[in-house]
């Protein structure tokens, strides 16, 4: 019985015994990996792309994805910072947040209401925000003036910085959500049957909308996270690759992108699983381009993996049934 | 499957405290170098200069952990904590972006790890982090090249200019350089567009420049990089003047000295990657040492060259 439930959960999570796998190999093969202040250290390094990725997810699993996230990150650093001095933080902060959620807000209406399709959209707000950004930026960077925005970004409570408090708090949020409440079983519902979800009553239009909204809110965030971190912001941040490795980090994690099955914990261990190949590839000396190619790899093998385990399960389903 | 399980749990720990006792045998004297570059795939100068730094690592007999975050500056934070994390005695760093790169200096002043800015200079509310700027002097780069270029023209000509990209630093400063050396002689700049670093547009830029001006009109245009001035020379020799002369503020690829050989670009500043890596790890071993340099800037050397001093000046090929 107990054998059994292990062997459901191994094959519900396969991002599990890989990372044990990734865990084992770096921690023999690769010096200096294991030791606390490392691990916490790949955990704090990859805090503000998990919460990208806790939105990427709730859309996701609604059955879409958000490929502006990209710029979108480089256009409310820039307004984080560049705000600042003429309005004050919290208001120059505030006004990037909600410039995060608005762009969520016209993605959102374009998809669901107007009903274009959503990479097509995505696109295209990708391609304004780059714009918006650089004509903002004028090509320079700006640095933040305000000593408690740096502050947020690199102060640490223990071994946790203030950002990885904030994304353990938000997966905790995110789980509840999605899990207890009426919106996060109707984003499941509609992932997953978008026209049963419609006749079950579902507004699946107002709730895919809220979806990219989340989405596009914690996008937002992100990008102001990332100025904090850096104390700076500048037009290139995100491009050209953000939105794929957020995308890639929940994908990983299991979470699937045909829609109505995952949760953010799958995204959790992808985010730590690319972070940690990242971590090891840099402690081994390894080129760049190689450790791009060594995650494309794993990528496929996860997915396979995945597609295997699934293909497994269903087969017994069907014998036992 | 629990005995399994343990016996995973094991290993693990098993490998953790090998690891552990690996690192105390590998405790040794040897220097360690971290760095992180900014581009390293992107031209012949970056790769060169990667390739310089691995090579010359070995020649002085030290560790180097050389990290390339590909131009992104987020990327390269995360590298710097990762060679923090590593414990080196001192960290070069290439800032993929001047601004972003303060937080990066001020985490490893934080860690007690000594920082040598490399090739391009953290913006200044960063420098009291640093310990000193090794690279080249974007600004005597173009006023020898500009002094060059006097000597050549005389005191009284007309000249256009072809500028780099708006807001790139290195360019803002060899410009400023230039307009020194031409700022007592009655030397005029007519024009002065972006040609982008890039040599079409670059040629683009020339062309237009011809049909304005009639032969005669302009006595040389001024390129701010080589690439630049590869594009200039297209156009020249498309519509076959000989009246404009090609200079240029500095060069980064080593093709470009069979232009000055043969008098197509008049004078340059050579700028080797091969010179700006040496010194640059030269220096960080000894600041590593404790022995850190007098000053805080240290200009890599960049000879002005034309076709009469190029056989003088030996530069190794990259």
């Amino acid at each position: 019985m107990k054998n059994n439930r292990f062997k459901t959960f191994i094959s519900n999570n396969t991002i599990v015994p890989i990372m044990v796998i990734v865990l084992v190999f770096a921690a023999f093969v690769v010096p200096g990996f294991l030791n606390v202040g490392n691990i916490f250290n790949v955990f704090n390094q990859n805090a503000m792309k998990g919460i990208m990725a806790i939105g990427m997810t709730f859309l996701i699993i609604n059955g879409y994805f958000d490929m502006s996230l990209c710029t979108l990150v480089g256009l409310t650093a820039a307004l984080s910072c560049g705000l600042q001095e003429s309005l004050g933080t919290v208001p120059a902060v505030l006004i990037a947040l909600l410039a995060g959620a608005a762009v969520g807000l016209i993605n959102g209406i374009l998809v669901s209401y107007v009903g274009i399709n959503a990479f097509v959209v995505t696109l295209a707000m990708m391609m304004g925000c780059h714009g918006i950004a650089y004509i903002y930026h004028k090509e320079q960077s700006f640095v933040a003036r305000s000593e408690a925005f740096i502050h947020f970004g690199t102060g640490k409570i223990g071994p946790f910085s203030y950002i990885s408090i904030l994304f353990l708090l938000l997966l905790v949020i995110g789980h509840f959500v999605l899990r207890y409440t009426d919106y996060g079983r109707s984003t499941y519902a509609i992932g997953g049957n978008a026209a049963a979800a419609f006749n079950a009553g579902i507004n699946t239009k107002l709730v895919t909308c809220m979806n990219f909204v989340v989405c596009g809110f914690l996008s937002g965030l992100g990008g102001v996270l990332y100025a904090c971190y850096a104390g700076a912001s500048t037009p290139a941040l995100g491009w050209p690759d953000m939105h794929m490795l957020v995308i890639a980090a929940v994908v990983l994690g299991g979470t699937k992108l045909s829609g109505g099955s995952g949760n953010v914990w799958y995204t959790l261990g992808g985010i730590m699983l690319l972070g940690i190949i990242d971590n090891i590839m840099n402690l081994l000396n390894v080129q760049t381009y190689v450790s791009t190619m060594v995650n494309g790899l794993i990528m496929i093998g996860v997915l396979c993996l995945d597609k295997v385990m699934m293909a497994k399960q269903l087969k017994k389903a069907n014998l036992e049934g | 499957m629990k005995k399994g399980m343990k016996n995973l749990m094991a290993g693990i720990l098993a490998a953790a405290m090998l690891t552990g006792a690996g690192q105390m045998v590998m405790a040794e004297d040897t220097i360690k170098v971290g760095m992180v570059t900014f581009d390293s795939g992107a031209d012949a100068y970056q790769s060169a200069y990667y390739d310089t730094m691995l090579s010359h690592a070995k020649e002085l007999g030290v560790e180097i952990q050389l990290l390339d975050p590909a131009g992104d500056a987020t990327k390269q934070q995360n590298m710097v904590q990762d060679l923090i994390g590593m414990a080196c005695d001192v960290i070069i760093i290439w800032p993929a972006n001047s601004e972003t790169a303060i937080a990066e200096v001020k985490a490893c002043s934080e860690a007690g790890i000594p920082v040598v800015a490399a090739n391009t200079d953290v913006a200044e509310e960063g420098q009291e982090y640093v310990t000193c700027f090794v690279g080249p002097s974007n600004r005597l780069e173009g006023q020898n090249a500009g002094e060059a270029m006097v000597e050549e023209i005389g005191t009284d000509a007309k000249i256009v200019e072809i500028s780099n990209m708006a807001g790139y630093t290195a360019s803002i400063e060899r410009m400023g350089g230039m307009h020194d050396a031409i700022e007592d002689t009655d030397i005029e700049i007519l024009d002065s567009q972006p040609g982008e670093a890039n040599r079409e547009k670059a040629q683009q830029v020339m062309e237009n420049y011809l049909v304005k001006y009639a032969p005669g009109e302009i006595a040389a245009v001024f390129c701010y990089d080589d690439t630049t001035a590869y594009g200039a020379l297209n156009a020249l020799e498309a519509d076959g003047r000989d009246d404009v002369l090609v200079f240029a503020a500095a060069a980064g690829n080593y093709e470009t000295i069979n232009y000055v050989k043969n008098g197509k670009i008049r004078a340059i500043s050579m700028q080797s990657p091969i010179i700006d890596a040496t010194t640059t790890l030269d220096v960080a071993v000894n600041v590593a040492k404790g022995e850190a340099p007098a000053e805080y800037l240290n200009f890599i050397e960049t000879p002005a060259v034309s076709q009469s001093n190029i056989d003088e000046i030996e530069l190794e090929a990259w």
